[in-house]
């Protein structure tokens, strides 16, 4: 009888089953769902007089779009998030390339070094935007003293308080926080990297520079891709580094798409946050394809 | 082919038999995390109870654990469980509770009887359905005992949905000890303030700090002016918000001016605006700087960090020049206690609700938190701090008000619809006559398409 002939199949039909069922309910309910359940909310209005919630087509939309031209939060949070991209792809994973080499050197303290760096990825990140938090805090923080002991008075400000430097000591948590998890799995690749492709240089005489970009880079070009494209998608979530450091200000200019998302939610319309989820959603689907087409063309390497 | 299609079935029932199971599984643990109370758990009668008219009952009660902790419902528990010899009550303290109510009231699914939250969009909720009317035990027992402020709190749209829980003032704090050491009057206006603040500065201590992490803490500030300026009838129209023009107020423009002089005038803290509140907190008692916009929990909520021998107290937002109304306080009422439309334990809810209302049981609220509850009761013989007693001088010698409205329009379109008012004046991007203008010309421009959102058209 079909699969339930024989014992050894039956069991392979339950193992099966046991080891299928949870991903596939988990992947129903909050992936197909969830998401089927926004797109629908995202045509819907919540009327806090009526409590009605009415069908309104395309009125969140206009509405986004309308304020992304009009409303300052909304500008800022789009910029910022579009702003976010070249951060991860063209600053944080080349220093973690960086990082990662000079850990596959060997170089003295190597692990220690590992361990320091990957320590943010660790830590959960209330407690280190707490401490960054503190670092920078105009009276009590460390950061504004160092700098007047190196005779540096006028670089002491409110860090993360005034709206011409905050954005950029996010953006600088980011990748102080962000390293150590790209150098760990940058350092996987390299650590495959054949040792004979190294000797071949040497015997070339090529200098450690070279090596990095001549040898290492291509060879683990696959890696870099990857973490391109989860640094490019990532930028279209990110909210709590801001939400934590800043809480969106000073006056939105550290604001993120996704945090306007979150403090829609927390104001009960439901329908603005869907919308605008699914404006994001395709803008990103958009870069991100079109970031993976040009790395495609660029590939890879068979060893 | 016929085992073809048996296959199909078993695969089916399999299927079906798994997903049974799991979810079954599900319910179980939520029904578990229901109950503490093992052994007296689902609100039914027990077999062996029939026939005595004592039925033993669990009543739920969900609150918000925070700045008042749990020890006055502990107190509740022990009271109301002496009174109802059935009763056993079960307590649900949770700091994160506001994040999980609404999913709760939309799930229908473990809801508490009764809960004490902090203010929310309730408005929401009463018009969806999800709380019990509770205009009757307002009627009868609770709105004779309730203050001003809460009376008018209470009603939303004809109907009592919510009784407020709590009470305070919003305003500003100073330090008390700083004062007195170098002979510094409380000012009573913003002439006043003016007067004292160079000499603050001058003793190298800044006159005020505040949180620029989160900025609306200067409201507990700038509302009062702007009720001191347009007076009640100014507020009444502008809670109602019938027409655009509310807002185009001259009361409203000097309160913002005379926030923008703090700024021009230079008298707050350097660095405030990347300080969160409880940094900004710790400045204060740290004698950094001798005032903040705080409320009455602030005690409170400092008690771990305030250096032996700090002394605060509250004080009433200075008046600005030409007040109408000089003596005002911003009430804090907005807490809630609701009972969810699909509580089982309606009655016994009720019962609770004015239990907890009763004199004794606001005395000891004050007596276990230090904090206030909105009803007129005693305070005799209740020994409270210095700063509790100046949070009571206050509530009792000046009149009250909230912000609180039923207006579906002023919800929407709020104070500043042009956006971040505060942030602006601080950080300069606008002065307060550009932000008081674009809210003006906002809310002229917006006011139609809100209306039709809105269904009010």
């Amino acid at each position: 009888m079909g699969i339930f002939a024989s014992k050894t199949k039956r069991m392979r039909f339950w193992f099966l089953l046991s080891m299928t069922l949870y991903p596939v309910l988990h992947f129903l309910v909050f992936t197909v769902y969830v998401n089927f359940q926004t797109i629908l909310y995202s045509f819907k209005r919540w009327n806090v007089a009526t409590g009605n919630i009415d069908w309104v087509m395309f009125e969140n939309y206009a509405n986004i779009i309308d304020r992304l031209f009009t409303d300052q939060s909304y500008k800022y949070a789009m910029l910022n998030t579009m702003l976010w991209i070249p951060l991860n792809v063209l600053v944080l994973t080349p220093i973690a390339v960086f990082v990662a080499y000079m850990f596959s050197k060997k170089m003295r303290f190597h692990t220690f070094y590992r361990i320091v760096y990957f320590f943010p990825s660790i830590i959960s990140i209330v407690i280190i935007t707490m401490v960054f938090s503190f670092m920078f805090s105009p009276n009590l923080g460390i950061v504004n003293p160092i700098l007047g002991l190196f005779g540096l008075e006028s670089l002491q400000r409110t860090w993360l308080g005034d709206p011409s430097t905050a954005l950029g000591t996010v953006f600088f948590f980011c990748i102080w926080a962000g390293i150590g998890f790209q150098a760990a799995i940058l350092l996987g690749a390299i650590s495959r990297i054949p040792n004979d492709l190294y000797e071949v240089g040497k015997l070339e005489g090529i200098t450690p520079g070279k090596e990095l970009i001549k040898v290492v880079v291509p060879m683990i070009w696959p890696t870099i891709s990857t973490l391109v494209i989860i640094g490019t998608s990532a930028s279209f979530t990110i909210f709590l580094q801001s939400k934590l450091l800043t809480n969106g200000g000073p006056n939105y200019s550290t604001n993120t798409a996704a945090l306007q998302i979150v403090s829609l939610v927390t104001k009960g319309d439901y329908g603005n946050a869907a919308a605008f989820g699914i404006i994001l959603a395709i803008i990103g689907f958009i870069v991100t394809w079109t970031i993976k087409y040009f790395l495609d063309k660029n590939q890879t390497v068979e060893y | 082919m016929k085992a073809k299609l048996l296959n199909r079935f078993s695969l089916l029932i399999t299927v079906i038999f798994v997903l049974s199971l799991v979810l079954s599984a599900c319910s179980g643990s939520n029904g578990a995390n229901n109950s503490t109370n093992a052994g007296n758990t689902g609100g039914k009668p027990a077999e062996g109870a029939e026939g005595s008219s004592e039925e033993p009952k669990v009543l739920k009660v969900a609150f918000f654990q925070g700045g008042y902790g749990d020890s006055w419902f502990k107190e509740l528990k022990k009271e109301f469980e002496a009174a109802h010899s059935n009763v056993t009550v079960e307590l649900e303290g949770d700091p994160g509770i506001m994040d999980k109510m609404g999913p709760r009231f939309e799930s229908g699914a473990n809801l508490p009887d009764i809960a004490f939250l902090t203010n929310t969009n309730w408005q929401q909720w009463a018009s969806q359905g999800y709380l019990t009317d509770l205009t009757d035990v307002f009627e009868s027992s609770i709105k004779s005992q309730l203050n001003e402020a809460g009376q008018k709190y209470a009603i939303y749209q004809d109907k009592a949905y919510v009784i407020p829980w709590s009470d305070g003032v919003l305003g500003m704090a100073y330090n008390k000890g700083m004062f007195e050491e170098n002979g510094w009057k409380v000012p009573e206006t913003w002439a006043e303030f003016n007067e004292l603040a160079p000499k603050i500065k001058a003793k190298g201590i800044a006159p005020i700090v505040y949180p620029g992490k989160v900025i609306g803490y200067w409201d507990f500030v700038v509302k009062p002016m702007i009720v001191q300026a347009g007076g009640f009838d100014y507020l009444d129209q502008l809670l109602t918000m019938d027409n655009p023009d509310v807002l185009n107020n001259p009361a409203k423009l000097t309160a913002l001016q005379s926030f923008e002089n703090l700024f021009k005038n230079d008298w707050i803290l350097k660095g405030s605006e990347g300080l969160n509140h409880t940094e900004s907190q710790m400045e204060f008692v740290n004698g950094k700087a001798a005032m903040i916009p705080n409320g009455n929990w602030l005690e409170a909520e400092m008690k771990a960090s305030t250096p032996e021998g700090f002394r605060m107290a509250m004080m009433k937002v200075p008046a600005i020049e030409g007040a109408k109304e000089p003596n005002v306080q911003f009430s804090m009422v907005g807490d809630i206690t609701v009972i969810p439309a699909k509580a089982k334990e309606q009655e016994l809810a009720k019962e609770f609700l004015t239990f907890a209302s009763s004199e004794a049981m606001n005395r000891k609220f004050t007596e276990l938190t230090g904090n206030f509850r909105p009803f007129k009761y005693s305070l005799e013989g209740i020994e409270v701090s210095e700063f509790t007693q100046s949070v009571m001088d206050i509530m009792q010698n000046n009149k009250p008000f909230t912000f609180n409205t039923t207006s579906p329009m002023f919800m929407k379109m709020g104070l500043y619809p042009a956006g971040d008012a505060y942030g602006n004046i601080v950080f300069g991007s606008k002065t307060a006559e550009q932000q008081f203008n674009e809210d003006v010309k906002f809310a002229a421009d917006k006011w139609d398409k809100y209306k039709e959102e809105l269904g009010l058209k």
